[in-house]
């Protein structure tokens, strides 16, 4: 019997749009508007998620009720345009909405079909700059040729670009650069814990969720610390540090959010290094490790030597397994294989068997060799699975941060396996 | 320019002709559709449709073109799709679809694939959202359809059949909604042969031609169809508000009866279910409005698809409750149906944002039936003391999990029950 419940798709390419990585660069900045040069439709699948993310924020109680939500706009491209172009339509919709809404600044995200039909952004938005006097930014973003997050970092240079100056340093302030479900999300919040204890404060999060003022003050900030996760994230949010660092010299902590509790002792530990502040880290690793065997010892009750198989369909770019295997490890569970799931290719199976080979010795199997789990067996995985597979627990696709979100996982998994054999189900981690 | 082109994206709620052609085809359990996009456009269809169609990803597929495909066009990849399907899977009749920006690369789909040699047919059509809407890729996934693949001859009509057209499993709970139908028919002697993109099979559709008269269930989704099959093959259609209400419902019936020349004696079942369920209805209400009071809102706004929109606002404000003022948003931005005098403003979803805004600013203390789109909105601006039921997706703060229609004879007492123990659940919270 397949494990798999869906068909998997196998990820050739990026799944994700760069447009919708614009919008949520400058969702939540006081005073902006978002235009997508694009079909009508591209913005209400932006609004589809962004609606989700509205729900899961009332769900987990972090929602803001003071949050502002830049309008989002389309040019309403069609069929038409494809002939004759899309600047005129732009330019009309630039008309319309400045004088409706009177923004702040305009961010203007391109779509596939804007990209296809060649049409000068650039020059439009510069045009209608110098006529409205808002300062409008352009930001290259179809589809094709990049993904989400190429959409929110070219977003976020733009806004370096076109509002920062130099400024003088205040002592201790930060920066965070990133997203991570935004300020009242429970990973910046546990970042922020991590900076107290270095005397640090937040002086704001940027690209989003800050106000012009307080995008055009973070040249004044003493830090910047990087909020992306691994690879791909983090590649982009380095480009981001990277430039505030060379135009403002604002020096960066170069490491990703730590997932975990080596990856927060390390982070921990280097941070104390570059603050120069060796000390503050021994005591907040001591803390962060009390904490953690606090919540072991809570759980190990209902984990200890559960049997657990790890099963793994994203490629490497978008799951790195080393945290999952450390939740693994805390729990105390029996890890009796690791199955690689069909969507993988055969170059993404190799280079993912080489990561945790780094890691484990577990056994590791393909999922076509068919053999099926255990009932008492309970499934760890990147994917929903089989009905028959009764317990699952499903790893999220952004990890939660830090020690805490460890805790979380810990938690969550914890109630999974108290949970009967026979009813089984899924418990979203 | 009509300045109503460019409205805040956050006060609508609609999807792509790439959702809409899709859907239809996930509503024939034994066709296929490839997607001839991007993995984002795919995901999202894919996510609308599988929510009432969960195994809908079986029989799914992507090309996943990449941006030499979008300059040298997207054959080698539609090709390693096409030969997996034709390998694996066995698919009576296979949609191609192409999104916006492959729409634009002028690939000639049909001839690929032609070239690799299905064993089904294939409908191919452009489909994103430069086309237009769900509703317009819907009719367009349809239209193709029926233009591709012919039917039987119409011959001789079998007696007291019927056809239902624009139904689909994209729209909030779909599946209840016609089933209700289905009975509701059946009780006043006729039997549905096929409601194509809502659960027939190839072999039904292509049967439908022999049935007395199509009715259209939702116009927005089913009118051009019906036209279609009027004029390829002679099929008379009715379209009508859905039956919404008791009252309603019976309406409904009675004007499909005048045309297919039903004697009053067929509606006796259903006006003796009628009369058992509204006394008892009505004895349970009179119990609560002698506790709790009247069922009274000085604003109700409706927001839904054309068609579900103005067929509950006439059943609400006739049948089910009192209003001082009934507003109702047309999601899709299209009046399907003549609207029912009893609506006091009619808003286009797809172009009066700024009105929209300040109408559920307005709301405190009212009636919302919509979705949780509206409710977000409302949440956002803090506005008190709102009963708010779904009627329309997204919906991403309820389950139904039981058949309960909203539809029919059933669904009016589904609805009353679900208006009354919201009101007295407000009423005990002290709204």
């Amino acid at each position: 019997m397949a494990i798999s419940k869906k068909n998997v798709i196998t990820m050739k390419r990026s799944y994700s749009c760069s447009m919708s990585g614009v919008w949520n660069a400058v969702a939540h900045n006081q005073g902006a508007l978002v235009i997508y040069h694009s079909p009508q439709a591209c913005g209400h699948v932006t609004h589809t998620m962004e609606l989700g993310s509205h729900y899961r924020s009332l769900g987990r109680m972090e929602m803001n009720g003071k949050q502002y939500n830049a309008p989002l706009i389309t040019s309403n491209l069609k069929e038409e345009h494809s002939i004759f172009g899309g600047t005129e339509q732009l330019r009309n919709c630039i008309d319309y909405v400045a004088k409706m809404y009177k923004p702040e600044y305009i961010v203007i995200a391109n779509s596939c079909v804007a990209g296809v039909i060649g049409d000068d952004v650039k020059s439009v938005a510069a045009a209608a700059q110098e006529m409205w006097n808002i300062p409008m930014l352009s930001v290259d973003s179809e589809g094709f040729f990049s993904d989400y997050y190429t959409g929110y970092y070219q977003a976020g240079l733009t806004l370096i670009e076109r509002f920062m100056s130099k400024q003088e340093k205040k002592k201790n302030t930060v920066t965070l650069l990133g997203d991570r479900g935004g300020p009242l999300g429970s990973d910046v919040q546990e970042i922020k814990e991590l900076l107290v204890i270095f005397g640090l404060t937040v002086h704001c999060q940027f690209p989003g969720y800050a106000s012009l003022e307080e995008i055009q003050k973070v040249p004044s900030s003493s830090l910047c610390v990087l909020l992306g996760g691994r690879a791909k994230s983090h590649m982009g949010i380095h480009t981001l540090a990277a430039d505030l660092s060379i135009k403002f010299d604002i020096p960066f902590f170069d490491a990703p959010c730590p997932i975990g509790y080596q990856q927060t002792k390390d982070w921990l530990k280097r941070m104390g290094q570059f603050l120069g502040k060796e000390k503050e880290a021994l005591v907040a690793i001591s803390q962060q490790e009390e904490k953690l065997q606090h919540a072991i010892d809570s759980y190990s009750s209902k984990l200890k030597k559960q049997k657990v198989v790890l099963c793994i369909g994203r490629p490497l770019l978008y799951f790195q397994p080393e945290w999952a295997l450390e939740l693994l490890r805390l729990a105390k569970v029996n890890v009796m294989g690791i199955i690689l799931l069909k969507g993988l290719t055969e170059d993404q199976q190799q280079e993912m068997r080489m990561e945790l080979e780094k890691y484990t010795t577990v056994s590791i199997r393909r999922e076509e060799e068919n053999k099926e789990l255990e009932k008492e067996e309970i499934a760890v995985t990147t994917h929903e699975l089989s009905d028959s597979i009764r317990r699952q627990f499903f790893l999220p696709v952004i990890p939660p941060v830090g020690v805490g979100g460890m805790i979380g996982l810990l938690c969550k998994l914890a109630r999974l396996a108290g949970r009967s054999k026979e009813r089984g189900g899924i418990v979203y981690g | 320019m009509d300045k109503q082109a460019w409205d805040n994206v956050h006060t609508q709620f609609n999807s792509c002709a790439l959702t809409g052609a899709a859907a239809f085809f996930a509503g024939i359990p034994d066709a296929a559709v490839v997607v001839n996009g991007p993995l984002w456009c795919y995901f999202y269809a894919l996510r609308y449709i599988e929510r009432a169609c969960p195994t809908i990803g079986d029989r799914f597929y992507c090309t996943q073109p990449d941006n030499n495909a979008v300059i040298y066009g997207t054959e080698d990849c539609l090709m390693e799709i096409l030969e997996a399907i034709r390998e694996k899977s066995k698919p009576s009749v296979l949609c191609i679809e192409n999104s916006c920006a492959i729409s634009l690369i002028g690939d000639d789909v049909a001839g690929i694939a032609r070239q690799a040699n299905l064993p089904c047919p294939v409908v191919s059509l452009d489909s994103g959202g430069i086309k237009g809407s769900f509703s317009e890729g819907y009719q367009a996934g349809a239209k193709e359809y029926f233009s591709k693949i012919p039917l039987q001859s119409r011959g001789e009509a079998r007696p007291r059949t019927v056809n239902l057209l624009g139904c689909t499993l994209g729209y909030y709970n779909a599946v209840n909604d016609i089933e209700e139908i289905k009975r509701l028919l059946a009780l006043a002697g006729y039997q549905v042969l096929a409601c194509p993109g809502a659960g027939s099979t190839t072999e039904e559709i292509a049967a439908m031609t022999k049935a007395e008269l199509n009715i259209v269930i939702h116009e927005e989704l089913g009118g051009g169809i019906a036209q279609y099959l009027q004029k390829e093959y002679g099929m008379p259609y009715l379209s009508l508000l859905p039956p919404y209400g008791m009252e309603g419902s019976m309406k409904w019936l009675r004007t499909i009866g005048q045309i297919m020349w039903m004697s009053d004696a067929s509606f006796s079942p259903v006006q003796r279910e009628i009369d058992e369920l509204s006394k008892k209805m009505d004895g349970a209400i009179l119990d609560m409005q002698r506790i709790w009071g009247d069922l009274w809102f000085d604003q109700t706004l409706i927001a839904a698809p054309s068609s579900t929109a103005l067929g509950i606002a006439e059943a609400l404000r006739l049948e089910w409750i009192d209003t001082g003022f009934l507003t109702v948003i047309l999601q899709n931005g299209i009046l399907s149906n003549a609207a029912p005098a009893c609506i006091d403003k009619i808003l286009n979803g797809q172009g009066d944002s700024l009105a929209i805004d300040s109408q559920l600013a307005g709301l405190a203390g009212g009636l919302l039936l919509g979705s949780s789109n509206e409710k977000a909105l409302m949440q956002q601006k803090a506005v008190p003391n709102v009963l708010c039921q779904n009627i329309a997706l997204p919906v991403y703060d309820e389950i139904i999990l039981s058949t309960r229609p909203f539809m029919g004879i059933r669904g009016a007492c589904h609805m009353n029950e679900r208006l009354w123990n919201q009101y007295i659940s407000r009423c005990q919270q002290g709204g």
